[in-house]
Order: C-alpha cells, then structure tokens, then sequence
C-alpha cells in the first residue's frame, strides 16, 4: 500500500515536473522580432488557419480574425504583421539584358537606346541599383571613352557625350518611361536617384546610385534610356558599353 | 470503505490529478512559454546588413563583395562567419545548398579591412570552407582573429571586403549569405548547428544580366578650299592697279582659306602640289632660291613667287611657309627637297598631332615681277592635299 502510495506520488511528481521542464521551449534561433530583452516568433491570437490549405490545385496559407496584417510603417521602422508573413529576406533582381547595335553614329544627330530592369525587395531597409562600368569605350589601340555628363544636361548633338536616365523624355526623341509600380504604388516604393530623374536630361558616372528605395517594396519596373553623342574630334572605332547594374538591399 | 480502499482511491486520484495537471500544465506552458522566452535569447541580429557586389555578371571572377553590418551587442568578435546559400537566408535552417558557380576564393580567400571598419587593427585570417564541385568552389567564408576586436551594441559597424569572390553561374540570380559572429576564432559552425554564436543575420544578393549597347563612330576628314565660303571658287589673281598687274614697282599678295576637322588620332599633314607662276617657257623663280629650309621677305622689282600660311588656326605651320601674309613679309616655296612642289605628294606646309575640330587657315600667295621679266600670263594651280594618320 505505501509502496503504491509513493510509487504514485513519484510518477505524478515526475510527470508534473517533466510537464514544466520539457515543454517546447521555441528557442528558435531566428526571431521575426526582437529587441535587447523580448522576443516573438509567429504567436497567432485568432479564430484559426492553416499553413498548407489545400485543394487539388491551389494551396494557400491562411488565417481567420487576425487581429492585425499588412505592412506598417514610420519614418525610420517598418514591419510586416500577421501570422502569415515570410520571415526570409530576399532580393529580386531582373535586368533584360542583350546587346543593341547603334550602328554608325554622326556629329549630326543623337543616338538613343533603352534597356529595363525590375527590382523588389522584402524585410530590406531599402536597396539601391548603381551602375558599376566605363562609359562607351572604343577597341585598341585608342581605348577612347566617349565623355560622360557627369552633371545632368541636355542632349547635344555634335558635342561629344554619353549619358542616361530612368524617365520618360521628349528630347532629343520621345522616348523611355518613367519607373512603374506593379501592381500599384501601394506595393511598389523605387524610384530613379538623383541626377537620373529629371526628363530630358542626363547624367552619367561610374558607380552612381540610378534607383533606390528606402523601405521594402513589391516590384518596380524601370527603363534606362541612354544617349550618345560624338564631335568631329571623337576618335574612330568601335565602342562598346557595357552596362554593369548592381542591386544591394540593406537589411 | 476501509482504509486501504482508501488510500488506494486516494492514490488513483492522485494519479489522475497529476495526469491531469501533468496536460494542463503542458497545454499552458506551450501556450505561455513562446511570450515570456524573452530571457532565453541566445543571440542578438546585426542590423544595417548588407553585401554590396563590384560585380553582378555572373560568373565574374574577383568580385569584391563588401560586408556591413552594425553590431546590437557589446562583446569582442575573434570570428564572423559567413555562409553563402541558395536556399535561405536564415540562420538554424539545416539546409545550405551552394549556389552554382559560386566560390568565396578556395580555401584562402583574399580579404580586407578598411580602416574605418570596427575590424581594424586586429589581424584577421580569412578562410574557406564547405568545398563543393570536387573541392574546386567554396561556399563560406571564416574570418577568425585570436584576439579579435571589442564591438559596442548600436554603433560598432562591422566592415570587410571578400576581393575573390566568384558569382553564381547563374544570371538574374537571387542568392543568400547567413552573417554569424563568434567570441572564439575556433568557431564550430554548420547550417542548423551554429554553435555558440553571439549575433547572427540573413541578406540577399542578385546577380544580373549585363546590358550592351554597341555603335561605331568612323574615321573623319574634313577639308575645304575657298576664297570667302567653302563651296566658291578658289581661284585668285595677284596683281595690282586698273590692270590687275605685276610689276617692278610692288609685291602683290592675295590669299584664299582652308578648314580643317579630323578625328585622326595621329594628326592631319596639308601638302602643297604645283609649282611657281608660269607662261609658256617663262617663270617667275620661287622666292629665296626655292629653299626648303626657310623663307624670306620679297623686293619690290627682284621676280620672286612664294606663299605664307598666315593664320594657322589649330595647326602648325611648316618652314618654309612661316609669314604673316603682308607684302613685306616672309614668303617661301620649295623647289629645291625631295618633297617640294613639283614632287608626288608636293610640299608640306602644316600639320596637327592631333584631331583637330574647325580649323581655318590663310594662305597668302606673294609675287612681284623685275624690268626683265617677259611680259605674259603667269599661271600656276596650286592644289592642297589634307592628309589624316588615324
């Protein structure tokens, strides 16, 4: 009989402490938030949901009665709410590439070219796009580089120059587009920098800063549109540009 | 009920409280325990992270990848480590899958710390590790220093450049790289068993298609002729009074102009190609003996023929032909060199080391008759050649 009675008692202490002890202790080693001293891992105050709801040809994540979702946003702190929310960071950056050909450029007239790319950025502090290369370079032995406006002007035909910027322009030609958001401003945050914003003029130095954001956004679409001018004094040859972008998000 | 049915009852209700509480407390605690863990945190995340690439092509080899981040705790780093996935970004995932192409710079990667990185002044060894396609690529990066350096939480930023790195094979490419720092420079890490780390954070990085624009710009070489506008008629008649003659009493002058745009590299020549003032078997003799080594001013009634390129523009003038194009001034035409007037290519009278843009030039042509000189009409078709070294 005692022998049951602390037999008893032994097991149902044992299991109590074991209850306290081993619990799930969600000492993940990546928080969604956190600060100095507190810390919050995908706890859901709600009616229900399911993080693979499926049927036999979608699947979904879901939530019922979150009490809060979506973005929010101050000056200096944003967050993405909800049980839902992805906590990976990521980067997603398409440029269209290829090659265009001029042809034969003239003293007489401007040539233009345009090439896009799409940026988006989640959990980032923003990103910026900077061109990272040389202005149009001729073969050797000349290795002459057309010259850059390096403080955004207009289009001078005659006058030896090469620039670009991400808007839309009527000089010297109707062409290029200012950036869009996809699908709407609500979503998508980036624009052309300064010095590459302006319509009709432009700009160009290795290494500039041509588009940023300065919070996460959905995707922006942008078009570069570039100019080449020569004088009778640029050498001849072939030039070649070879646009180098670089997309960097802060985390 | 006697006291053995009891305390045996007793005991199975006991057993069952516990049971009962055992599940309660296990229901509760998992409930509870993920809002109150504020004091089980391990690690702190570095904010202001970023890997800024030189280079996005991919496949690009030598690529600096710059490394920033600001520490959120007080303590002092011997080792950060960082881990470059294609999966994700977050630390304690298992999975770590190298992107294709991707290599740090084998195992002895070549880093820098700039001097306005919290890193400076300790030596730091950087190696790579996670070999993958037969040990030829590396995916991760480990930059240990036995002493290290003390961080302060919210203001020390961590700075370093990875100068080897090569970029995924892949274009357009999202990648990711996992930042874990350590108080030791013997740090024990893998993917979902980090160790004992301090603070730890997730980017991503892109690479990109390039964008190639193409054009040629052809060799260029413009040239005019004229009297007063490029298209008129050249010619010229030296001479003076109602007759428009020559004689012993002046030295007559009249000029004409030539422009001048090239993009040769190397420069422009202008030749002259033709001769002195002739009538039939009769000529007036170049000035100053035809010499090719210098010009000289003409004497009223001494027969004499020359030119001047007076006003060069962006050129320079060629001896004999330095003048200022007056009449009392100098004048020259060789006759007498192996590149005079009279030769294949005629006589060199100015030139350019370089492209010029617009240039316009004065040629004055000089000529004054003696008593003796038989009477007729003097000719000559002086033709100028523009020569461009590209």
């Amino acid at each position: 009989m005692k022998e049951n009675y602390r037999t008893m008692r032994t097991v149902g202490l044992g299991l109590l402490i074991l209850a306290l002890v081993s619990v799930p202790s969600p000492l993940a080693l990546a928080f969604q938030s956190s600060s100095t001293n507190y810390a919050v891992n995908e706890v859901f105050f709600g009616s229900g949901g399911d993080l693979n709801d499926c049927s036999t040809n979608y699947c979904a994540k879901t939530t019922v009665g979150e009490t809060g979702i979506g973005n929010s946003k101050s000056t200096n702190y944003q967050a993405q709410n909800g049980f839902n929310t992805d906590r990976s960071p990521s980067l997603t950056f398409i440029v269209t590439g290829g090659t265009t050909n001029l042809g034969i450029l003239s003293t007489g007239s401007t040539a233009t070219a345009t090439a896009t790319f799409s940026v988006k950025s989640y959990l980032a502090g923003g990103y910026v796009v900077r061109t990272m290369a040389p202005p149009p370079t001729s073969n050797a032995p000349s290795l002459h580089q057309l010259s850059p406006i390096t403080s955004a002007a207009l289009s001078s035909a005659g006058t030896e120059q090469f620039g670009m910027n991400l808007v839309a322009n009527t000089s010297p030609t109707t062409f290029g587009s200012s950036p869009v958001q996809v699908p709407d401003s609500t979503f998508g945050f980036g624009s052309a920098a300064t010095g590459y914003n302006t319509a009709n003029k432009y700009q160009y130095n290795n290494g500039d800063t041509v588009a940023s954001s300065s919070s996460s956004s959905g995707e922006t679409d942008y078009t570069i549109s570039y100019i080449f001018n020569i004088s009778p004094l640029t050498p001849s040859g072939a030039y070649t540009f070879n646009d180098v972008l670089v997309a960097t998000s802060t985390f | 009920m006697n006291y053995s049915n009891k305390k045996q009852k007793w005991y199975v209700q006991f057993g069952v409280r516990s049971l009962t509480l055992f599940f309660m407390v296990a229901v509760v605690g998992s409930f509870i325990i993920p809002v109150f863990n504020h004091q089980a945190l391990a690690s702190t995340q570095v904010t202001s992270r970023s890997i800024t690439m030189s280079n996005s092509t991919a496949s690009a080899t030598g690529v600096t990848y710059s490394v920033s981040f600001i520490a959120q705790s007080t303590y002092t780093v011997k080792a950060i480590v960082v881990d470059f996935c294609d999966n994700t970004p977050l630390i304690g995932d298992s999975t770590c899958t190298a992107p294709a192409g991707f290599d740090v710079g084998g195992v002895t990667p070549t880093v820098t710390v700039p001097n306005t990185s919290a890193l400076f002044g300790a030596t730091w060894t950087a190696a790579g590790s996670n070999g993958f396609n037969g040990n030829t690529e590396y995916r991760t990066l480990t930059l240990s220093s036995a002493t290290g350096v003390a961080l302060t939480a919210g203001s020390s930023n961590v700075v370093f450049n990875l100068n080897s790195a090569v970029n995924p094979s892949t274009t357009n490419h999202s990648f990711y790289a996992r930042i874990v720092t350590y108080t030791t420079n013997t740090p024990s890490y893998a993917p979902g068993a980090e160790g004992a780390y301090t603070e730890r954070g997730g980017a991503a990085l892109s690479t990109a298609s390039v964008v190639s624009v193409t054009a040629r710009v052809m060799e260029q070489l413009n040239f005019c002729v004229y009297h007063t506008t490029c298209g008129d008629d050249p010619a010229i008649s030296i001479g003076h009074g109602a007759n428009n003659i020559l004689d012993a009493s002046a030295v007559d002058t009249a000029s004409d102009s030539f422009s001048l745009s090239t993009n040769a590299n190397a420069g422009v020549v202008v030749r002259m190609q033709g001769g002195t003032l002739t009538s039939g078997s009769n000529s007036i003799p170049a000035v100053n003996g035809g010499s090719s080594a210098s010009g000289s001013t003409m004497t009223a009634g001494t027969a004499a023929f020359g030119v001047d390129v007076s006003t060069p523009g962006a050129l320079t003038v060629i001896n004999p032909y330095v003048g200022d194009g007056t009449p009392t001034g100098s004048y020259g035409l060789d006759t007498t060199s192996a590149s005079a007037v009279g030769s294949t290519y005629g006589s060199p009278i100015a030139s350019s080391g370089g492209p010029v843009n617009n240039s316009i030039s004065v040629i004055t042509y000089a000529a004054s008759a003696s008593n003796t000189t038989p009477a007729g009409i003097y000719t000559v078709s002086e033709q100028l050649i523009a020569t461009g070294t590209f």
